[in-house]
């Protein structure tokens, strides 16, 4: 019913690396091996694939669906190795039954070492989901709602210029959604999973 | 988890410092270099590890140990659970500090959930765990945004490699947030507590009472020598302004149960502020905090309210000479209330103005007017919580407000008004919203310059709407009388104006 992860990258990476590569080079100079300028305003724009896994107290079977997913985020940097921002997400899943979960966060991007270019990533912030769920009783149902975000993020930066960067990143985006209605019963304490891995085009 | 053992862990916490400061202790660079062209000014304190950043030169940073010193925490506490505590949770979890490759595993597989412990161990405990992770980035030379990211990947070490339960997402988000909040003020207080000018018993005192506010810079001053050598303190680095305001009497107010009955209580409050949001001019995060401790007899608890509220930028609206002025104001906030009639506490970040008008005569009149994001809140009602177990109260995220106005004449407040407003979306529990709201006034009259007598009236109001159920509400006033202590400490002669 999903399209397969391959099918998934398939569509997505080349896209990704085709619209950061043309970014890339207008904005390439000699300085591409210079550290990313961080104070002030920066912002990112990533596609990834994702992989949802479902949890509840009392669904029969963990489902999970995969598709893109698509983030924009944009802030400040109080200090040389901190980002702060507000970042929205979009995971859809590629099969028929259409699966969605949008977030919108407050993150923290950590750079541990003054000239690196790895960093980690948190936030939280409020998520909204339309997921199918498979309770013991009623069977599969489509169901909706609206709890909190948490995400959790690893990443590494390639330098093009001294304002943009393609990042490699990984992430989980953990949605706790609450009990929600299943065809006439309920799902405990629904908790999703959003499991990606993608690339984003950075500016800085 | 019972509060006993987190306590008894926590405390213990204090010897880990010792693994990774020991590993440091000849490694002078870690340790913040000290401005020896100082003058020491009568009345300042070593802040020095509060601020890196201020009065003088920054200290070298390293991440590597900040993380080192973080998992030496959760080893700490973990071999503490297993070892000397042997604490167990009912089956199957058994004895949780004996975790093995097979419960790491576990964990990472099942993933988050919601846990069930009682109301004190989540929303009150739980902050000074995280805390302890903070100030490893902080004495490591992290600065405030730093260690942030360090509280949280300590959280999440210890929640899925650290003990046998499931990985809770509430301990996550309290430990967290709540780290962060008691780690800077914790981390900001010690320094004021230490004197390096101090001799004999006075000194002994100062660095015994600073230890279990930062056992982890007590542990590396008296590995450094720091505790017992005399130097000059720096200056340049206190707030401008600091007051305390003490409480003590009766309060009458609404148990918990079926009969709704009054009840007498004993009441102590302490609150604290650091540094003026009118005197302290924004430089960095908890530049300006205020702690609020209230505890007392009877049920639901000794500790009945804290609350830690820190500033992490603000921006002046107005002349700083102005005899009104408006601040805009970015707040972080840690809130636990356990009152023998209701329960409430959450993690929030706030935006609001904070406005002063001077009136002259000594009088003046300060509001703060605030819109909550509530990140994690936690509130009790007849239906939430999970049957069976510790956990009478649900979780959710929400938004909220809070209002207040002090008059104040020579800075002692005389009429203070006090409302705020939330709204929790349960995620954890029955499927609920919940609307609180606390107005409260309390009046005081100065009796001498500092001391006064006054009086307190409270009325917490929820109301619960539910899917598929009735929805139901729930009123619970409150009372005080009390006698007062207010001490306030302005700019030090000195002192350079920050």
């Amino acid at each position: 019913m999903n399209a397969s992860p391959l099918v998934c990258l398939a569509r997505s990476v080349p896209r990704a690396l085709g619209a950061a590569s043309v970014l890339g080079a207008l904005a390439v100079s000699p300085a591409a091996a210079q550290e990313l300028s961080r104070p002030g305003f920066w912002m990112d724009a990533g596609i990834a694939y994702g992989r949802l896994r479902l949890t509840c107290a009392s669904c029969s079977s963990i489902v999970a669906a995969t598709g893109p997913a698509y983030t924009i985020t944009v802030g400040g940097a109080p200090s040389q190795n901190v980002l702060l921002g507000v970042r929205g997400d979009l995971w859809q899943s590629s099969g028929a039954a259409r699966q969605k979960v949008q977030a919108l966060t407050a993150i923290v991007q950590w750079y541990p070492w003054p000239a690196a270019k790895l960093w980690v990533r948190g936030g939280v912030g409020i998520v909204q989901g339309s997921v199918v769920l498979t309770a013991d009783t009623t069977g599969a149902h489509s169901t909706k709602g609206t709890g909190v975000a948490l995400t959790l993020s690893v990443g590494y930066d390639f330098r093009l210029s001294p304002h943009f960067a393609l990042a490699l990143q990984a992430a989980t985006n953990v949605a706790a959604l609450g009990d929600l209605a299943v065809g006439g019963a309920t799902a405990n304490d629904v908790i999703a999973y959003v499991s990606r891995i993608g690339l984003a085009l950075v500016w800085r | 988890m019972s509060a006993r053992h987190l306590l008894l862990a926590l405390a213990a916490t204090a010897a880990l410092a010792a693994l990774p400061a020991a590993l440091s202790a000849q490694d002078t660079t870690a340790v913040p270099k000290r401005d020896t062209t100082a003058v020491p000014v009568p009345g300042a304190r070593d802040t020095t590890h509060a601020d890196t950043m201020r009065g003088g030169r920054s200290p070298k940073k390293h991440p590597l140990m900040a993380f080192v010193q973080m998992t030496s925490v959760n080893i700490f506490v973990n071999r503490m659970d297993a070892w000397v505590l042997n604490v167990s949770d009912p089956a199957p979890v058994g004895h949780y500090g004996n975790v093995t490759v097979a419960s790491w595993g576990t964990n990472i597989r099942s993933g988050w959930v919601w846990d069930t412990d009682a109301f004190q161990v989540n929303m009150f405990m739980h902050p000074f765990q995280g805390a302890a992770y903070f100030r490893s980035g902080r004495v490591n030379g992290l600065n405030f945004w730093e260690s942030t990211p360090l509280t949280f990947l300590g959280s999440l070490e210890w929640e899925f490699f650290g003990e046998k339960t499931l990985p809770s997402l509430n301990d996550f988000y309290n430990t967290g947030f709540g780290g962060i909040t008691l780690g800077e003020m914790t981390w900001r207080l010690a320094p004021l507590i230490r004197d390096n000018r101090a001799r004999g018993i006075g000194r002994l005192v100062r660095e015994l009472v600073a230890f279990p506010i930062d056992p982890t810079g007590a542990v590396r001053r008296v590995l450094n020598g720091e505790a017992w050598r005399s130097y000059p303190n720096p200056r340049g680095s206190y707030p401008g302004a600091f007051d305390w305001l003490f409480q003590g009497g009766m309060q009458s107010g609404v148990d918990s149960g079926a009969t709704l009955h009054h009840r007498t209580t004993a009441e102590a409050l302490l609150e604290m502020s650091y540094g003026d949001p009118f005197v302290t001019p924004y430089s960095e995060p908890f530049d300006v905090f205020q702690a609020r401790l209230r505890a007392g007899t009877g049920s639901g608890g000794n500790v009945k309210e804290f609350r830690v509220t820190g500033r992490l930028w603000a921006h002046e609206l107005t002349d700083t000479t102005a005899s009104t002025r408006h601040i805009l104001t970015v707040m972080q906030k840690l809130e636990y209330e356990s009152s023998p009639a209701f329960k409430y506490g959450g993690q929030s970040l706030s935006i609001g103005l904070v406005s002063q008008f001077i009136a002259g005569g000594g009088w003046d009149l300060q509001t703060s007017v605030y819109g909550e994001g509530i990140m994690l809140g936690a509130v009790d009602a007849p239906r939430s919580g999970a049957a069976g177990t510790d956990r009478t109260y649900d979780f959710g995220p929400g938004l909220g407000f809070a209002v207040n106005a002090s008059l104040r004449v020579g800075g002692f407040p005389i009429l203070t008004g006090r409302w705020h407003g939330a709204y929790l979306h349960s995620v954890s529990g029955l499927s609920a919203d919940t609307y609180t709201q606390f107005p409260s006034i309390e009046a005081a009259v100065p009796l001498t310059g500092s001391f006064g007598i006054g009086a307190y009236a409270g009325w917490y109001h929820r109301r619960s709407s539910y899917i598929g159920l009735p929805g139901e509400s729930a009123s619970s006033p409150e009372y005080r009388v009390f006698l007062v202590l207010h001490t306030h400490r302005g700019a030090l002669s000195g002192e350079p104006a920050r």
